[in-house]
């Protein structure tokens, strides 16, 4: 049956003095298209050969489907690895990239032949099997990648990054079938990406690391709304940040004192005490301009840049010196720069984290 | 923008003629001239019948110009004053055959030449040259495979498996020696190999050995001594293009299920044909062509073409000789190398591809 689970228990992996990964524990389920996001060099790739089994970590170990794999080569793990940079093999052509596997297990030339083009046609790339992989555009190499890898019948798919290279309109047509593709072999992916919006369409599960560590792992709508770590709250989506200390609690809502004033939100987390300095998030989308209705949180600023983003319009704003980003539909309002509008958000739609390591943009 | 004016633009005038000049010189003066002049020398046929029986009438007209002296010397023994007309008649043709036989030896000095196949139809004809030819070719042919099956590993343990500290120290262990004249190299093999050297004691002190070997009677000398000498030149190619191989590569060979020896022949020699074939083009020329390793390391059973034609140059004095030996060498080295890459599907762009 394919789709195995993923066991990843206290993995730690140093080169020389730098610590890639850092004492990470988690589990992968079967069947789910599973998503490690962080930004370039908290050690996603290490993680992902030490999956595959090229890179044995220092400590920790690597179940798959509850077998330990230490000691474990990689041709003899049920895993198949998209490398970052593709490495499809140049001096031979499609079909054979696609059969290398089959040639390891010594299938003959006619049934390779035949196996290759039925994955070709899995992954919609019908009539390259004779071209040579550098006659092929980004998007279709990228397919030939997949297919190959899919060639051995792998529990766990590895993808490092595979459509970083590719161009946007290419790289949102890829998201749909890549999940496709895996809804389709029920195979589990274990995909890196440092690039949120990726991570955040096609994933069951999304990890966030940083520097070596997990911070959160939750469903993509858990991770965008319920942030529990500065870090999350600012590297996944648009946020703005505003800092100030916790005066009061009441359940879970706490009020801050800011520069900017007042200002209450939901607690994110529960180890927040008053006195504590603190940073509360607000989502672009869910702040307002001149409401008309009665909201918690409200302050004055004055229009500094408006762009235009198609269907949306994004206001920028500054409050005595902090700068502010609102999201509203196109046509909603008709503001020019230097406008004075007020900004107003609902206390279940901001958030307060504790002080941590945050991502400046 | 023709190449020329864009050469031009690029370097300047100066360096742009000599860039152009440069090649022309080492094109021409170096490689064409003097081959189309060692092709051209090689037609050059020396007349020896024609040169044998000049020198036959040489001989015999000499020996009638010393009757002639006896006889004039008689003639004046017995009192002939010098104005008798028969001493003086004698005198005249005694001028006459001197001046002939000047002319004649004159002919001999510029020997008579003629244009003709006659010297590439010595060698046809010629059972024991062509079988050194033949095994010249066989030799080097198996100096070539040694070093190619000895370099790999090595070019491979360099450019992929060796950390860059190790792989430099490496490195200058393999060109130091190469620092030393190859006579000297050659000479440092002789002292191991003979029948009292090194390799020979050791062996035969540790027990190993019953018996020392010979190994400079027969060829085995002579190719450990030549796949020595010119096995760099494998390396130094076929180095260059796997460490351009990407390390991404042999991992997902691995991870598709490749073990180390698929890997190789899949990957990673594909990768380094080129490479492997310019170095065997190199080693297979240079050992055809080498003269002084077999001299050296070899025995009377392992001559080498080369030197065939070394000795028809100094010790036969026959240059015309000679030089068809040394055009056949070239000509059938060439057809050889190129049906080898045909064979093994190498193409000349394949080997100067960039990667
Ligand atoms: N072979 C290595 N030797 C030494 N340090 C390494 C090696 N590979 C990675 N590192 C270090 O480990 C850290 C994590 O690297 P890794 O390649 O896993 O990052 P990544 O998250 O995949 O980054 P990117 O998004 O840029 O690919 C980096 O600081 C990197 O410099
Ligand atoms: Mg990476």
């Amino acid at each position: 049956m394919p789709g195995q689970n993923v066991e990843l228990i206290h993995i730690s992996h140093a080169f020389k003095e730098v610590t890639a990964v850092e004492d990470l524990t988690l589990t992968v389920d079967r069947k789910c298209f599973f998503s490690f996001l962080g930004p370039s060099g908290c050690g996603k790739t290490t993680l992902l050969r030490i999956i595959a089994g090229f890179i044995r970590p220092t400590r920790g170990k690597v179940l798959i489907g509850g077998k330990d794999m230490a000691g474990m080569p990689p041709n003899l793990r049920p895993t198949a690895m998209i490398f970052q940079n593709l490495a499809l093999f140049p001096l031979m052509s499609v079909w054979e990239n696609v059969a290398f596997a089959f040639e390891v297990r010594g299938m003959t030339k006619k049934n390779r032949r035949m196996r290759a083009e039925e994955l070709l046609d899995r992954v919609a790339l019908p009539d390259v099997a004779d071209k040579s992989p550098q006659e092929l555009s980004g998007g279709q190499r990228q397919r030939v990648a997949i297919a190959r890898a899919l060639a051995v019948e792998p529990e766990v798919l590895l993808l490092d990054e595979p459509l970083s290279a590719l161009d946007l309109k290419l790289r949102q047509k890829m998201i749909t079938e890549l999940r496709d593709i895996q809804r389709q072999t029920e195979v589990t992916f274990i995909y890196i990406t440092h690039d949120q919006g990726e991570a955040l369409a096609m994933s069951d599960q999304i990890a966030v690391m940083t520097e070596g560590k997990v911070q959160q792992i939750g469903t993509p709508e858990e991770i965008y709304n319920k942030p529990r770590t500065a870090f999350v709250a600012t590297f996944v989506g648009e946020n703005n940040r505003i800092q100030g200390r916790i005066t009061r609690i009441d359940h879970d809502r706490g009020e801050i004192s800011t520069s900017l004033g007042n200002l209450t939100g939901k607690l994110g987390s529960t180890d927040i005490n008053i006195g504590e300095d603190v940073l509360l998030f607000v989502r672009p989308e869910r702040c307002t301009l001149n409401s008309q209705k009665e909201i918690d949180n409200s302050i004055t600023g004055q229009i500094v840049q408006l762009d235009f983003a198609g269907p949306t319009r994004i206001c920028n704003l500054n409050v005595k010196g902090e700068l502010f980003k609102v999201v509203y539909p196109e046509g909603q309002h008709h503001f020019k720069t230097g406008d004075q509008a007020d900004l107003s958000f609902h206390s279940r739609d901001a958030l307060i984290l504790p002080q941590g390591k945050a991502v400046h943009d | 923008m023709t190449q020329w004016q864009q050469l031009l633009f690029q370097n300047g005038k100066i360096m742009a003629v000599f860039m152009v000049a440069l090649p022309a010189f080492w094109l021409v003066i170096l490689i064409v001239a003097p081959q189309l002049m060692m092709i051209d020398f090689s037609l050059w046929y020396e007349d020896n019948v024609t040169l044998e029986r000049l020198e036959r009438d040489i001989s015999q007209k000499d020996h009638h110009l010393f009757d002639l002296d006896d006889k004039i010397a008689n003639l004046m023994d017995q009192g002939l004053s010098a104005a008798d007309p028969q001493l003086v008649s004698l005198e005249q043709e005694y001028q006459l055959l001197d001046q002939e036989i000047k002319q004649l030896m004159l002919k001999t000095d510029d020997p008579p030449e003629v244009y003709s196949p006659k010297n590439y139809v010595y060698l046809a004809h010629n059972q024991l040259h062509r079988t050194i030819f033949l095994k010249t070719i066989w030799s080097s042919l198996m100096v070539t495979l040694i070093a190619m099956v000895i370099c790999y590993p090595v070019a491979y343990y360099l450019a992929q498996v060796a950390p860059k500290r190790q792989a430099t120290i490496l490195f200058l262990g393999l060109i130091i020696p190469y620092w030393i004249n190859e006579i000297l190299r050659t000479f440092a093999w002789l002292m191991l190999l003979s029948y009292n050297g090194f390799i020979n004691l050791f062996f035969t002190r540790a027990g190993l050995l019953e018996e020392p070997i010979e190994f400079l009677d027969g060829n085995t000398g002579v190719l450990i001594g030549m796949t020595y000498a010119y096995i760099l030149f494998m390396v130094f190619p076929t180095y260059n293009l796997l460490q351009t191989l990407d390390r991404n590569q042999i991992d997902a060979a691995s991870d598709l299920g490749a073990g180390w020896i698929r890997i190789h022949l899949r990957i990673a020699i594909p990768h380094a044909k080129p490479g492997l074939a310019v170095g065997a083009i190199t080693t297979f020329m240079l050992a055809a062509g080498t003269y002084a390793v077999p001299a050296i390391l070899g025995g009377p059973h392992s001559l080498w073409f080369t030197q065939i034609i070394y000795s028809w140059f100094f010790d036969g004095g026959n240059w015309n000789q000679g030089a068809a030996y040394a055009f056949v060498l070239l000509f059938l080295c060439i057809i050889f190398v190129m049906l080898m890459m045909k064979i093994f599907r190498v193409r000349f762009n394949d080997i100067t591809r960039r990667v």
